[in-house]
């Protein structure tokens, strides 16, 4: 069982995807604000992130540079889930890889057992 | 651009939703939820879809036919269609008009398809902009100075300005989180309003309805209701 901190705008889809993982057996935050994101991964520090990079006001990218900024965070996996197409996603590749995100998945092509699959394969990564 | 991603997102919530009813032992009850919630994202998108349409077909008319109508009977009506998915983002709509207001001249289509694609992306909006409880959306009309009669969505939240106007009338032909303090996936709603809006007479403003920002159409009184 894991920690999942859930970045996500819309309430609707953070909903589907919060059920989706707890049915797998991880306790899941979710947030749509990138402050309160910060604040809850302080409160429980989360074994992965999932997050959306177009959200209200900061942007995803804003909130995984303050996420990274803590020493403590830096080795912590996370994963982009996000409507932003690799296209335009271009522009911001190397800041991705610089902020070392472990996973791109682009939502309309994107199922959640695919995104649950990637997260296990994070989690498998963590040092027992 | 703008539209296809406010489009995108009811469909990639039904997907999601789909998937998750297909992955487990749901109960009923949970299942028929998921299932309602799913048409109601899917009423969002072809309302989104209905409004485009009659913004394509307004740019073959000069004028839109205006009809005299009762603006608290159509923001009670807005209201009745949004209400169930307002209650998803866990928001409650009122219906505000100033007491003894006179008819205005409108065209029903428009201005209805206006104000619920509108209404839609704020609630939607509201919900992304920050973490609460519960959030507000207020349907008002009130007279101007002017003595024309300003009509629109007000949001509990901050944020609704000319600037978020701008940002919004920015978009055509390109887009990318597109309002300062909206998602995307909220903007479509905004952008096609205001062009519907300006299509019956006037686009949308920044107001204020009982303190609470919102934008606004402006419309004419009928003078023919206001006679009889």
């Amino acid at each position: 069982m894991a920690h999942i901190l859930v970045l996500e705008s819309d309430k609707l889809l953070a909903a589907s995807l919060k059920s989706y993982l707890k049915a797998a057996n991880h306790t899941v935050s979710v947030h749509n604000d990138p402050q309160a994101a910060v604040l809850g991964a302080d409160k429980q520090r989360p074994d992965v992130v999932i997050t959306e990079l177009l959200l209200a006001g900061r942007s995803g990218v804003e909130f995984l540079y303050e996420f990274r900024s803590y020493p403590d965070w830096q080795g912590i996996s996370v994963i982009v889930f996000t409507s932003m197409s690799k296209q335009e996603l271009a522009a911001y590749q190397e800041v991705l890889l610089e902020l070392n995100v472990q996973k791109y998945f682009y939502k309309p092509t994107t199922n959640l057992t695919q995104l649950a699959a990637s997260l296990d394969q994070c989690l498998a990564l963590i040092p027992a | 651009m703008t539209l296809s991603e406010d489009i995108a997102l009811p469909l990639i919530q039904v997907k999601a939703s789909l998937e998750l009813l297909g992955s487990q032992n749901y109960a009923k009850a949970a299942a028929r939820q998921h299932a309602q919630g799913s048409a109601l994202s899917i009423d969002t998108g072809l309302q989104l879809v209905e409004a485009y349409k009659l913004l394509l077909n307004a740019e073959h008319h000069a004028a839109l036919p205006a009809e005299p109508l009762v603006i608290g009977s159509v923001l009670e009506e807005i209201a009745h269609k949004l209400s169930p998915y307002a209650k998803q983002y866990n928001t409650n709509i009122e219906v505000s008009v100033q007491h003894r207001l006179n008819p205005i001249l409108a065209h029903q289509p428009s201005l209805s398809a206006a104000l619920e694609v509108l209404g839609s992306s704020i609630i939607r909006a509201q919900s992304a902009q920050s973490e609460q409880k519960k959030y507000q959306l207020v349907l008002g009309a009130h007279r101007s100075p002017d003595n024309v009669i300003a009509v629109g969505v007000f949001s509990s939240v901050h944020g609704l300005s000319d600037r978020t106007l701008r940002a919004a009338r920015s978009l055509v032909g390109k887009a990318r989180q597109p309002l300062p303090a909206v998602p995307a996936g909220a903007a479509a709603g905004v952008l096609v309003a205001d062009m519907l809006c300006a299509a019956m007479w006037q686009p949308l403003r920044a107001a204020a309805h009982h303190n609470l920002p919102g934008l606004v159409t402006m419309l004419p009184a009928s003078k023919q209701l206001q006679f009889v």
